[in-house]
């Protein structure tokens, strides 16, 4: 694959489309920019899998990619991103909307309500199954940090699902 | 005694399968006292079935087409690929079989247009030679 071999790359792109565009879709929030992300993240790796050195590596490779495209994609649109935030829940989102019957994927809909530092960790770790050491090296912070964000993540979502839905569902 | 806190970093890190054994011990006496912790670590228990049943995102077959175009694969919708697939279990399997029966096909193809040509001007051959010998006048050989 290094060489560009074409065949390869193939492969790659059946094994992770729908990984990476589910990520993009996630950390966007809107169908539109995740299809463009797509399309612009594959073309990096088309052109970046020369540099790749280690295999074993690939997948935080992928999503480093695909990550700053997202939040390339995010800044373009003016999107407040803030690593120093204390509060993980984004009250901009349309959580309001939010109701038990409308959505297949309670958990989605309440990531979404997140600020893009709290949905990056905990879709990687919900969703794709990243070790946090993997998720480390993706968002380019230490493990703790990532400890520290999906507990606060954590929290933010538990939260909104009492908000959202009645305790006694739950307890 | 593990504090409200506590517990649940305890909990988040014990969904993520990195608690130590003895902490775990820790969380569960605390989870069977604390209706709080308890009502925290279930929410996160669904939260995290509702991830699981979520499934994969597809990419829409039209940004797929798009996708491969700019990255230079061949576009291979999911309909080309059930065919793909498909054909080569088709034909993966029978090669000396299909082999023996291309030979036959062959064979058949020639016969059908040496074969019953020839026949045919055999047989209208053998048709004129009847017709020319009933034709001849009958010739009476007289002994003497």
């Amino acid at each position: 694959m290094r060489r560009g071999n074409g065949e390869a790359f193939g492969q790659l792109y059946e094994r992770y489309r729908s990984s990476i565009y589910g990520y993009c879709l996630r950390l966007l929030r809107d169908k539109h920019k995740a299809e463009d992300a797509l399309q612009e993240i594959f073309l990096r790796m088309y052109h970046g899998v020369a540099t790749l050195d280690n295999q074993f590596a690939l997948r935080p490779w992928l999503f480093t990619i695909a990550r700053n495209t997202a939040f390339s994609t995010m800044k373009r649109s003016k999107e407040h991103i803030d690593v120093e935030e204390d509060d993980a829940i984004d009250y901009e989102s349309p959580l309001e909307k939010i109701t038990v019957g409308d959505t297949k994927d309670l958990l989605g809909a309440l990531v979404a309500s997140l600020k893009p530092t709290y949905r990056e960790v905990i879709t990687l770790r919900e969703y794709e199954g990243l070790s946090y050491e993997e998720i480390a090296e993706i968002v380019g912070v230490s493990v703790s940090i990532v400890k520290a964000r999906l507990l606060k993540s954590r929290r933010a979502l538990v939260s909104l699902f009492h908000k959202t839905y009645r305790r006694d569902d739950v307890c | 005694m593990l504090t409200c806190s506590e517990c649940e970093q305890y909990i988040s890190e014990c969904l993520d399968d990195r608690l130590a054994e003895s902490s775990a011990g820790e969380m569960h006496a605390h989870c069977s006292e604390c209706k709080k912790c308890r009502s925290f670590l279930n929410a996160l228990l669904r939260l995290s079935l509702e991830s699981r049943r979520a499934g994969k995102v597809e990419v829409p077959v039209a940004v797929d087409a798009r996708v491969r175009s700019t990255i230079g694969l061949s576009i291979r919708t999911p309909q080309h690929q059930l065919l793909s697939t498909w054909m080569r279990k088709r034909i993966a399997i029978p090669i000396p079989i299909a082999a023996v029966l291309a030979i036959f096909v062959l064979a058949m193809g020639v016969y059908s247009l040496v074969g019953p040509r020839d026949q045919t001007r055999a047989r209208v051959a053998s048709r004129q030679v009847i017709t020319h010998v009933m034709s001849l006048p009958t010739i009476t050989i007289e002994n003497e």
